[in-house]
């Protein structure tokens, strides 16, 4: 396995025992009533990223080991995505609850992301499988590239990058909102981490696409990006579980003294 | 304790004096409005028979109830209205708003004959709801409230009138059809309030003249021993729309 692909599967299954590590935490909780739901929910949100991160890590072992053909890359990929949609599932309910209360958003939104997922499967479909898996030295990709229509791409990112900048958002919102020192620091870290992880890549994305320019065999941005997203786990799981020094200065608490 | 400061008359419910800084004014005119079965009517007892533990005779007019129905109701709670009937310190009439307004002489209706005859100072209607049933048309029906409003306020009789809101849950529009929260001096408003699935009974003071008031919802707790006023709804939101949810900072709370 080339050096980096192997960083690139350490880093995975790093971000994934982290972001497992926070579901695990959050879900320990002690919560009655209808904001069970909710909680539930960010749990599957924490999850579903942890599981996301370990396939891709599980992917490129596959490969390495010459044991990934196109039909299980593909089946790993909609197994993937099936977890990016309930992990936005499970965020936005999260976030519509806590802002209003109100459980009705449930079945609308599961419903939503089940016909989501749906026509994601039939857009797959629709695009054929590639011939062969290759790999960039970073991560794994095929060939040919699926030549997709600019607007199935730009509704896919509105979709599935979409509403984590806006939970990002309203989570900071919430930061300005809350009274309480400990609700304020979560929600503000939080909020920026996602709007620094997801929100620069998508930055970078476009102006890299804008300008033509080859991300993928990038070895800065690759090794850049992956910091970033390492950050912001370490932030995210920092802002539960703040150190000593942090809740000595901030006057906050840690999640392990709610349960 | 029902007489907590002068001028004023304690209601005989301690948490509802608290939140009127120590009960009503003497002598107004006070509206209890709520939807069915929120207490409106055993505040109302509360109140008379608060006056006559006091040493203030009261008369209890009733549009809905027939009289042996309300002295088994509050004979369950300890109240012996018969009794205290029988002693000359309470009149229980049941009748009709028409016949209320009707003068038996002239100058003299039914009901000022019972205040004189028991020397009443406290005095409940239960409910105005029966006078938008009367046959005449809106201003005449207002003036003819706001008339014995002012008469019993000259005899100095503190008076309770109850007021029927139709609507069970959500926003009340107005609680009458000829604006007799108007002519009051003091609101208290009883509603069932939505929460997480279940229904609680709340109580707000809305309005009163001439004195300071506790402004928030507070829970409201009718037991065999009549009504009791508990915490308020903090950490909750939208209780006047009737579907209240718990506030973002409260939720906060549990869920970040």
């Amino acid at each position: 396995m080339a050096g980096t692909l192997l960083l690139s599967a350490a880093y995975s299954v790093l971000v994934a025992a982290l972001y497992a590590y926070i579901g695990h935490r959050i879900g320990r909780r002690r919560i009655e009533g209808p904001a069970r739901m909710a909680q539930r929910a960010f749990v599957a949100w924490w999850y579903a990223l942890g599981a996301g991160s370990l396939l891709a890590a599980l992917r490129i072992v596959l490969y390495d080991a010459d044991h990934l053909p196109v039909w299980l890359y593909e089946a790993v990929g909609q197994v993937s995505l099936l977890l990016t949609l309930v992990a936005l599932w499970g965020l936005l309910y999260y976030l519509i609850y806590l802002y209003t209360g109100s459980e009705r958003v449930l079945a609308p939104l599961t419903v939503f992301y089940a016909l989501f997922y749906v026509a994601l499967l039939l857009l797959l479909l629709w695009v054929g499988s590639p011939e062969r898996i290759t790999d960039n030295g970073w991560s794994l990709q095929v060939e040919p590239e699926p030549d997709l229509p600019s607007i199935v791409v730009v509704l896919f990112l509105v979709f599935l990058v979409g509403p984590q900048i806006g939970a990002s958002v309203a989570f900071i919102r919430l930061a300005f909102r809350l009274e309480g020192r400990t609700q304020k620091y979560r929600a503000g870290v939080v909020g920026t981490s996602i709007l620094v992880w997801f929100g620069l890549t998508l930055i970078v994305g476009a102006v890299a696409s804008a300008l033509k320019l080859d991300l993928a065999g990038n070895v800065v941005w690759q090794v850049v990006s992956r910091l970033i997203g390492l950050a912001a786990a370490t932030m995210i799981l920092m802002a539960y579980l703040p150190p000593a020094w942090i809740k000595r200065r901030l006057g906050v608490s840690s999640i392990e003294d709610e349960t | 304790m029902t007489d907590l400061a002068g001028g004023r008359c304690g209601t005989g419910i301690p948490g509802l004096d608290t939140m009127l800084t120590g009960g009503f004014m003497r002598g107004d005119a006070n509206l209890v409005a709520g939807s069915p079965g929120t207490g409106k009517t055993t505040l109302g007892l509360h109140f008379i028979v608060a006056g006559i533990k006091a040493g203030e005779p009261g008369v209890f007019v009733t549009f809905e109830y027939l009289p042996q129905q309300i002295y088994r109701d509050a004979l369950r709670r300890g109240w012996d209205l018969r009794k205290w009937e029988e002693e000359g310190r309470l009149r229980l009439l049941c009748t009709t708003p028409d016949v209320l307004l009707a003068e038996t002489k002239p100058g003299r209706t039914i009901l000022d004959e019972a205040v004189e005859e028991v020397g009443a100072r406290r005095l409940v209607i239960d409910s105005m709801s029966h006078f938008e049933f009367v046959d005449q048309e809106e201003k005449r029906l207002r003036e003819a409230i706001s008339g014995l409003m002012n008469h019993l306020r000259l005899q100095d009789v503190t008076t309770i009138v109850t007021h029927e809101i139709p609507e069970i849950v959500g926003p009340a529009v107005r609680i009458s059809n000829y604006g007799l929260e108007f002519l009051v001096d003091s609101v208290i408003l009883l509603r069932y309030v939505e929460l997480e699935g279940e229904l609680q009974k709340a109580i707000n003071v809305v309005k009163f003249r001439g004195g300071d008031h506790d402004r928030r919802y507070r829970r409201v707790h009718l037991g065999s021993d009549g009504m009791r006023i508990e915490d308020d709804f903090s950490g909750v939101e939208n209780i006047s729309g009737g579907s209240a949810r718990r506030s973002v900072a409260q939720r906060a709370k549990e869920l970040i």
